[in-house]
């Protein structure tokens, strides 16, 4: 186990190092000088204190340089100053973490109870109307763009529900309960997407097991029919299903970005849209190298997911 | 293949060897086997709502009289025989918008899965036909842009080069490359120990002519459903880019930019953000569908 986690790990590295750099990249795309926004229009790019804000950002030194100089802070968790309110930026991305970490698991967990019940549905019944149902409802859900679905949420419940919190702060810090209850439908907006994905899967991967050999002798041995379902069904089928769990976690981190604009939540996604609306650029560094870390994280636990779950792989890994 | 009997040739050597020659009688079969094949009914349904879409995004200008930056006196007017959809909050009509964002929505998720499609087919057959080196070099360069969330990295770029469309044309491209790397470099690294492409080379064709008469049309199919589904999510993306107001600037309308800008009237006219929103669904379930009969219609084990 350690060894295949050791080099799975050591596999990423390289990519983690390609992504600092884009992050790095992206900066350096904008057509203009930087210092020209900064300081504004009225002061000239060669004055002197034009110099010093280049100096205070190391811009007037090569391009290798200030990666390095960028990276060497990142690595020891100072991801500079913001350029805007001229506060460091990690305590910031702290702060916010948490909200669009709560999000994302909970939408997760909904994605899952929602999706995996869904696609054993349709694989048993398939061809039926369950199974015709469920896949039109999951062609709508692929089909919806998270934000209208939150913006529809929100409209509708505040017409016959106007009790229901929709909008607004969480303080997952002091009032959990109140915060998830605030989370539940930015969770459940965020998550049909991803249980869509995770349905699918699922009644693919259920339409191969049912029809193997081994289903019929579970049966045939007296078996009751959910034992079997899920015994000698689901588990075979729990492969491909990590895949999507995976794949779909990956995607609900992004998704969060704009589902915390739907709903004016204080998560790291809106950090990001306010950093890059108030063009800051440090912070839109910062954040992207954040999410696009926890992202390639999240894809090092579903490999190691594979390793608990499939025996070959511990026996040739 | 009732009327497919083996025609029998006598070899030299080998007398009675059977080959199985294809006879006219087969031909007509295989022609009726394509036909049921091809014609499934999502693909029916999503080619016609796509051709749809596409007519209504080209006919705009002709198929209403109004403008879609005309200001009107009735804002926030509700459906009616005059403005069919209703008016936003400056009075400028919602289906003639709606129509004109179809434009500027459909011109980016095509080109841009059209430049992913081209610039990634061409790294995959690269990579899958070279091998060794160049191959592990783009791959891991793949890894690197994939390792990003597609959405999170369109926001960051489009960004820092600019909303408008040339560079979402440009970003989405880019992001949707790989997709097309991908199954292009798997398809290619099958297909090149098949023995036609072993003839090829043995006949002293070149390299570049292998790959484009003999590699790449065996490895269309799978490239073109990835190509439809791939301008689903272009458009999925399109719109959350212009919700989020790093789409095409307004005044221009865009499906998203329309659902952002009713959020604030939401409570007065909420006919405002349900129409450019079942656009989306409309459109999106549409690709959808054709990619899955692609699918189904182009796999050969199906």
């Amino acid at each position: 186990m350690l060894r295949y986690a050791a080099g799975r790990i050591v596999l990423t590295v390289p990519v983690l190092f390609g992504v600092s750099l884009m992050s790095f990249a992206i900066i350096h795309l904008i057509p203009g000088d930087i210092v020209s926004v900064l300081a504004g229009p009225t002061v000239a790019l060669d004055s002197e204190a034009a110099q010093n804000i280049r100096h205070a950002l190391h811009l007037d030194q090569p391009l290798p340089v200030q990666y390095g100089i960028w990276l060497t802070g990142t690595l020891r968790g100072d991801f500079g100053n913001s350029l805007v309110m001229g506060l460091p930026v990690g305590p910031q991305i702290a702060s916010h973490l948490p909200v669009t970490l709560v999000l994302t698991a909970l939408s997760l967990i909904l994605a899952i109870m929602i999706g995996l019940p869904g696609g054993v549905v349709a694989a048993t019944t398939r061809g039926r109307w369950p199974d015709l149902a469920i896949r039109g409802v999951a062609l709508l859900g692929l089909s919806t763009p998270p934000f209208f679905v939150g913006v529809a949420a929100v409209l509708l419940l505040s017409i016959y529900l106007p009790s229901f919190k929709t909008l607004g702060a969480v303080d997952l810090h002091h009032d959990p309960l109140g915060g998830l209850q605030t989370l539940l439908l930015p969770a459940f907006v965020l998550s049909l997407a991803s249980a869509t994905t995770i349905m699918r899967y699922t009644r693919v991967a259920m339409l191969e097991v049912l029809a193997e050999p081994y289903m019929a002798t579970a049966r045939a041995k007296g078996a009751g029919r959910l034992r079997v379902l899920i015994r000698h069904g689901l588990r075979n089928a729990l492969l491909p299903v990590v895949t999507a769990v995976g794949v779909t976690a990956a995607h609900l981190i992004a998704g969060a970005v704009v589902v915390e604009q739907v709903f004016g939540l204080p998560g790291i996604g809106q950090l990001m849209l306010n950093a890059i609306y108030q063009r800051d650029y440090t912070q839109v560094q910062a954040t992207v190298l954040v999410i696009t870390t926890l992202v390639v994280l999240i894809n090092i636990m579903v490999d190691l997911s594979y390793y608990l779950l499939d025996p070959r792989i511990q026996q040739h890994g | 293949m009732a009327d497919a009997h083996p025609t029998v040739i006598d070899v030299p050597d080998q007398p009675g060897v059977q080959l199985n020659r294809p006879t006219i009688a087969d031909e007509s079969d295989l022609a009726s086997w394509r036909f049921r094949h091809c014609l499934n009914l999502p693909l029916l349904i999503g080619a016609v709502i796509v051709l749809l879409s596409i007519a209504l995004a080209l006919t705009a200008p002709w198929l209403t009289s109004h403008d879609p930056l005309e200001i009107a006196d009735a804002s926030l007017s509700p459906p009616s025989s005059q403005y069919l959809l209703g008016t936003d909050q400056l009075g400028r009509d919602v289906l003639t918008r709606i129509l004109y964002a179809a434009r500027s929505s459909l011109a980016a998720a095509c080109l841009s899965a059209a430049l992913a499609f081209v610039s990634g087919t061409m790294i995959g057959l690269l990579a899958g036909y070279s091998s060794g080196l160049l191959d592990a070099c783009l791959m891991r360069v793949l890894d690197i842009l994939q390792a990003f969330p597609a959405l999170l990295l369109a926001i960051a770029l489009v960004a820092a080069l600019g909303p408008n469309l040339p560079n979402l044309v440009f970003t989405m491209g880019l992001l949707f490359m790989p997709r097309f790397a991908r199954v292009a470099r798997a398809s290619t690294l099958s297909v090149r120990e098949r023995d036609y492409i072993t003839a090829s080379i043995g006949l002293g064709v070149s390299r570049a002519r292998t790959l484009w008469r003999h590699v790449l049309p065996n490895i269309a199919a799978p490239l073109i459903v990835e190509a439809s589904l791939t301008v689903t999510i272009a458009i999925l993306t399109e719109a959350s880019l212009s919700f989020l107001g790093l789409g095409v600037q307004p005044p221009d309308p865009t499906w998203g930019g329309m659902i952002a800008e009713s959020t604030s009237v939401m409570a007065l006219a909420p006919w405002l953000a349900l129409s450019p929103g079942l656009a989306i669904v409309f459109v999106v379930v549409g690709f959808t569908l054709m990619g899955d009969g692609l699918r189904d219609a182009l796999d050969p084990r199906g």
